[in-house]
């Protein structure tokens, strides 16, 4: 399956314009009829989802899907899907779903809930761009135009707070969007295209070279939430509503993880970056961001922040995956992006029946919560399991990879990190998790009497959390792993192998 | 049809002396000054048609061939900015015609009309005079109504900001005018064309004496196109003026000595000639200064007119940044951004005169929580802080592609950092008022009813539009200026 | 000859520099609003001096054709006159505009001191 063909296709092209089309609908459609809208919303990302799958058939024979149209200068506008942007636009199309599915209920009654549902919705078509964006000029336009509307998602309550993280993570995506900008112009002076899906277009090392990485390095590290320039997301995530943070974190920051492969294996090539040894600063910073994102997130109080700092400790991992360029840790990497898609946006979802069932954020008064939301707090339970590595969840095949990946690439020393990400996981999710189901005190101080009843969550909102949950495990326990064989695939082919 | 060119120029000059004496009453006055702006509009759009495939239109006045005649002269440059400046000129005329009203007496007004269809004479002249003194002239016809057009309101910040603005264009007039007299004096010739033959000659025998008129040239356009640390009389003179006034004058008027400097230096100072002087570095060192000092001024201001002055300092440093580069590409997104920031700034100058006539404040904090009762002034507001940040899909973004493109071709790959500081610091004064025009609290409640007339709201919205459109679309005028920087440069 | 006639001509353009230069400094150094003005006009009125002087030649006729022509054969040019002629006309508006500002200016504040405007505005 090394060799793959071109399809001309207007898949992609449908597949990002619906969503663009359907939040301007929705918006016009909500300002009379909010039930309608919020269907609408429903059918809009269902029909993304849809066609996402619809690509499948082209893609399992070996495919890769283009798509050009010359309206945008300077370059034009172009669709390439290959195995690695079907998975990921797929996974990102489902939870976007499902996140949109549980927000019927969750955002019934709030304020500005018009612009909520438009403004999820474009975020949509621009992380959708992203990841089937054919050259470095599309996956620009479409990462600003998820970027820069999620800010809104972020001061969806307009207070202080979110306002103030608002400004900040708005001032850092255009700071980073200038570094890419940068980088990407600099690509096109190097090679005079910025098509992506080649073997590399630097051609050979250079201080301008260097410089031009490191802007992609700053640029996606900013949306990643790579340490240090991760100051904004423990800011922004938590106030974002939680349907949002759970697009936010666990599919939003992904683009830039995905921005950079891609800049490394088919802007800069593995033999540059093999030959100069630049990967290297990444594979510090990783190292660096697993295990701050990770110790920081102990000593959160806040749900959310603690599931925020945690969302810094995964995004780690996959930066390093991808900066060890072995087969297996690329494996690993791109199934990492899946497996903590996933579990990262089952847990804010989680979080967002906690604090809307219980009204509690803080985990010191999580005692016994297990009792009242028995589902929600197992999904929770299942997520953190995953998150932390425990088989035979997803979390664990990709960390088994990754670790093997680093073993092969020479460099066993990464491995202690990766442990040492497991070893703070449970540290920090595993005491949520057992004071929910095992802390007998808890909740009768909580809620007087010893009274114990059940408070589930509406089915709307449960249907998704359950769907997540079952996503982290049933690939992993079925006999066909089909995202892990999707997930070799596209490292086969980022690899050229 | 032969007389489009020179038509360009009559039909306001004719306009604004049929105003005063046709059009006492304002609302005759106001029909005059539409119809003499469609005409300017469809004579330019005209001639864009005609010039679009690359030729040049020339027209003798009186059939009198150049050496003895003046030469006017439409190439796709002078169309396309002619065009652009007169849908400008057409959207804030419509504006004007609501808001006048209500900033100025019944006796000033004709006045308006009249100064207002004078500036545009003035600017047609520039940008389609091929010979030095006619550009001088026209200049001088284009600054000092341009001053008229500032005290027109009976005020005392008005009227100093006139003096102010007065003063210093009577400077640069004189050191231009100088400066013709030099070049006339080692070659014997005005038009552009022949100076440009005649001075390598010249150089020969007078290098100083070319020097100096060189200077004299460069600084006098300089100070009227406000290029930093020329800038001092700019802040002032935008901000107290009427809002369509502000408008033209920082979306158009600065650009004049833009056009004419370039003509200047690609027409009659070979630019590879001044390749060998310390020019090119200068004026990039300003145009980097003025970027840069410019948004830290801008930044500072607590009055949304003066803001938007200085952001006109930050985008004309920005536009001489690129032509200094002295590269095709980079020249290619400097003209570009002179019907960009055109566009923009005289929307966001419209989109301020809406706010303030509604909420009767020109702080910056009366942008907050605007956009529930001005949705629409909101959202043109935001498309130009977008633009002016360069975000994809407005045409800022085209402009800055191509700048950033032209520096790394021009091999100073550092010097890109300019650009991009300067976006940030765009974003830095800009998206704050954004961000709480949406999200913030409105101080005092806030009036009911509609945004305001829909003659004043449209324009805007209008404007707003084209610099959607231009972000999606841009290839017609790229592909134009294009040619005309690879003529200019001589490719 | 060669040597006074050059002085001489020189001597034009010099006194035209040194009354552009004065004008400058008045124009942008002194206080006093009127003295600007007043500044202006000299300034442009050594513009003008350098223009006639450039369109003059010795022992030069003006440029009117007349049936036995000038003695020497040599016209002086006409086109600066035409030129300093264009100019004095933006010269007088300016200065026109300029002094009603002034006096407006003036009927406001009741000063002409541009410091002491500065002061009162704050």
């Amino acid at each position: 399956m090394s060799s793959t063909f071109e399809i001309a296709s207007c898949l992609p092209v449908v597949a990002v314009m619906l969503p663009l089309v359907g939040a301007a609908a929705a918006y016009l459609v909500g300002l009379r009829w909010g039930l309608l809208r919020n269907w609408l919303c429903c059918a809009v990302t269902a029909g993304s989802l849809a066609l996402c799958l619809a690509m499948y058939p082209d893609i399992a024979r070996g495919g890769v899907l283009v798509a050009r149209a010359a309206v945008l200068l300077p370059l034009g506008i172009s669709f390439r899907v290959d195995v690695l942007g079907f998975l990921l636009a797929t996974v990102s199309a489902a939870i976007w779903f499902l996140a949109t599915l549980y927000s019927l209920e969750y955002m019934r009654g709030e304020h500005g809930v018009n612009r909520y549902y438009a403004f999820l919705v474009l975020t949509l078509a621009g992380s959708l761009g992203t990841f089937l964006a054919g050259d470095l000029l599309t996956l620009f336009i479409f990462f600003e135009l998820m970027s820069l509307p999620a800010a809104v998602l972020v001061i969806h309550e307009e207070t202080q707070e979110a306002v103030r993280a608002a400004l900040k993570y708005l001032f850092m995506t255009i700071g980073g969007s200038l570094f890419f900008f940068f980088s990407m112009v600099a690509t096109y002076q190097f090679a005079g295209s910025v098509a992506l899906g080649g073997r590399g277009l630097v051609g050979e090392a250079s201080t301008l070279a260097f410089l031009t990485f490191m802007g992609f390095v700053v640029a996606f590290g900013i949306k990643a939430g790579m340490v240090p320039l991760h100051v904004w997301l423990p800011d922004a995530h938590p106030v974002a509503p939680s349907p949002a943070s759970a697009l936010l974190s666990g599919v939003m920051i992904k683009t830039g993880a995905y921005g950079m492969l891609r800049v490394m294996y088919e802007i800069f090539g593995l033999d540059l970056l093999r030959q100069t040894g630049w990967p290297s600063v990444l594979l510090g910073l990783s190292v660096a961001t697993i295990l701050l994102g990770s110790m920081v997130a102990v000593t959160q109080f806040d749900l959310k922040r603690r599931l925020a700092y945690s969302s810094v400790g995964q995004m780690g991992c996959i930066l390093l995956g991808m900066s060890l360029m072995s087969e297996r840790a690329l494996t690993g990497d791109v199934f990492h992006f899946f497996a903590d898609a996933v579990a990262k946006s089952c847990l804010f979802l989680c979080a967002g029946v906690i604090m809307k069932e219980t009204g509690k954020r803080d985990i010191r008064q999580f005692g016994g919560i297990g009792h009242r939301l028995p589902i929600t707090m197992a999904c929770f339970a299942i997520a953190a399991f995953t998150l932390v590595g425990i088989p035979p969840f997803n979390g664990f095949i990709s960390k088994l990879q990754l670790s093997l990946g680093a073993f092969d690439a020479g460099m066993p020393g990464y491995a202690l990190a990766l442990l040492a990400s497991s070893m703070l996981n449970a540290v920090y999710y595993l005491p949520i998790v057992i004071t929910a189901f095992f802390d007998r005190a808890a909740p009768a101080a909580a809620n007087g009497a010893g009274r114990r009843r059940l408070a589930e969550a509406h089915p709307t909102m449960l249907a998704p959390i359950v769907v997540l949950a079952l996503g982290c495990a049933v690939f992993a326990l079925s006999s066909e792993n089909w995202p892990l064989r999707l997930s070799e695939t596209a490292a086969r082919l980022l690899l050229r192998r | 049809m032969r007389h489009l060119p020179i038509l360009l120029t009559v039909v306001p000059l004719t306009g604004a002396f049929l105003v005063p004496v046709l059009g006492r009453r304002p609302d005759r006055a106001y029909r005059l000054a539409l119809l003499s702006v469609l005409l300017v509009l469809a004579c330019a759009a005209g001639l864009l048609a005609m010039t679009g495939s690359g030729q040049t239109l020339q027209y003798y006045v009186g059939d009198w061939p150049p050496p003895w005649g003046i030469e006017v002269r439409v190439d796709a440059l002078g169309a396309m900015l002619a065009t652009f400046f007169a849908f400008v000129y057409l959207m804030v005329v419509l504006y004007a015609g609501s808001s006048v009203r209500a900033e100025l007496g019944p006796a000033a007004q004709f006045w308006y009309w009249s100064l207002l269809l004078l500036l545009l004479a003035g600017i047609n002249g520039v940008l389609t005079a091929r010979d030095l003194f006619n550009l001088f002239v026209f200049t001088e016809i284009a600054s000092l109504s341009a001053c008229a057009i500032i005290s027109v309101r009976d005020r005392l910040d008005s009227m100093e900001a006139a003096l102010k603005y007065l003063i210093l264009s009577a400077v640069a007039g004189g050191c231009i005018l100088l400066g013709v007299a030099l070049l006339y004096m080692v070659t014997g010739q005005l038009h552009l064309d022949h100076l440009g033959a005649a001075l390598p000659a010249a150089a020969g025998s007078y290098p100083r004496v070319l020097l100096a008129a060189l200077a004299l040239l460069v600084s006098g356009f300089a100070l009227k196109s406000a290029l930093f640390p020329l800038h001092v009389w700019l802040p002032d003179a935008h901000s107290s003026a009427p809002s369509p006034s502000s408008a033209i004058l920082s979306g158009l008027v600065v650009k004049l000595g833009i056009v004419a400097l370039v003509r200047l230096f690609f027409v009659v100072f070979d630019w590879r000639r001044l390749v060998t002087l310390p020019l090119p570095t200068m004026v990039m060192a300003m145009g980097a200064l003025g970027i840069v000092l410019g948004a830290l001024f801008a930044m500072g201001q607590r009055d949304l007119k003066r803001m938007l002055a200085y952001s006109t300092v930050v985008q004309v440093g920005y536009i001489y940044f690129g032509l200094a580069l002295l590269d095709e590409i980079a020249l290619t997104g400097a003209l570009m951004h002179v019907v960009n920031h055109a566009l923009l700034k005289s929307m966001l100058f419209l989109c301020v005169g809406l706010i303030i006539s509604r909420t009767g404040e020109r702080s910056t904090a009366a942008m907050a929580g605007l956009a529930r009762s001005m949705p629409l002034t909101v959202a043109s507001f935001t498309v130009g802080a977008a633009a002016m940040v360069g975000i994809p899909l407005t045409n800022g973004f085209v402009s800055k592609w191509y700048m950033v493109l032209g520096t790394l071709n021009s091999g100073r790959p550092a010097m890109v950092a300019v650009i991009l500081v300067s976006s940030l610091l765009s974003a830095l004064y800009y998206f704050p008022l954004v961000v709480s025009a949406y999200f913030g609290r409105p101080a005092s409640p806030q009036a009911e009813g509609p945004e305001g007339p829909p003659a004043m709201v449209w324009p805007v919205v209008g404007l707003a539009a084209v610099c959607l459109v231009l972000g999606i679309w841009p290839e017609l005028p790229l592909r134009l200026l294009g040619g005309v920087a690879r003529v200019m440069l001589g490719l | 000859m060669g040597m006074p006639l050059a002085l001489f001509v020189r001597l034009n353009y010099m006194a035209a520099i040194t009354l552009f230069l004065i004008g400058l400094h008045v124009l942008l150094g002194h206080p006093n609003l009127i003295k600007k003005v007043m500044g202006m006009n000299i300034m442009e009125t050594g513009v003008f001096l350098f223009l006639v002087s450039i369109g003059y030649a010795r022992h030069s006729a003006a440029p009117i054709m007349s049936p036995g022509g000038a003695e020497s054969g040599l016209y002086a040019n006409p086109l600066v006159s035409a030129i300093v002629l264009t100019g004095i006309v933006i010269a007088v508006s300016t200065t026109a505009y300029t002094l009603s500002l002034t006096i407006k200016l003036y009927e406001h504040c009741g000063t002409l001191d541009v410091n002491r405007l500065e002061r009162l505005r704050r």
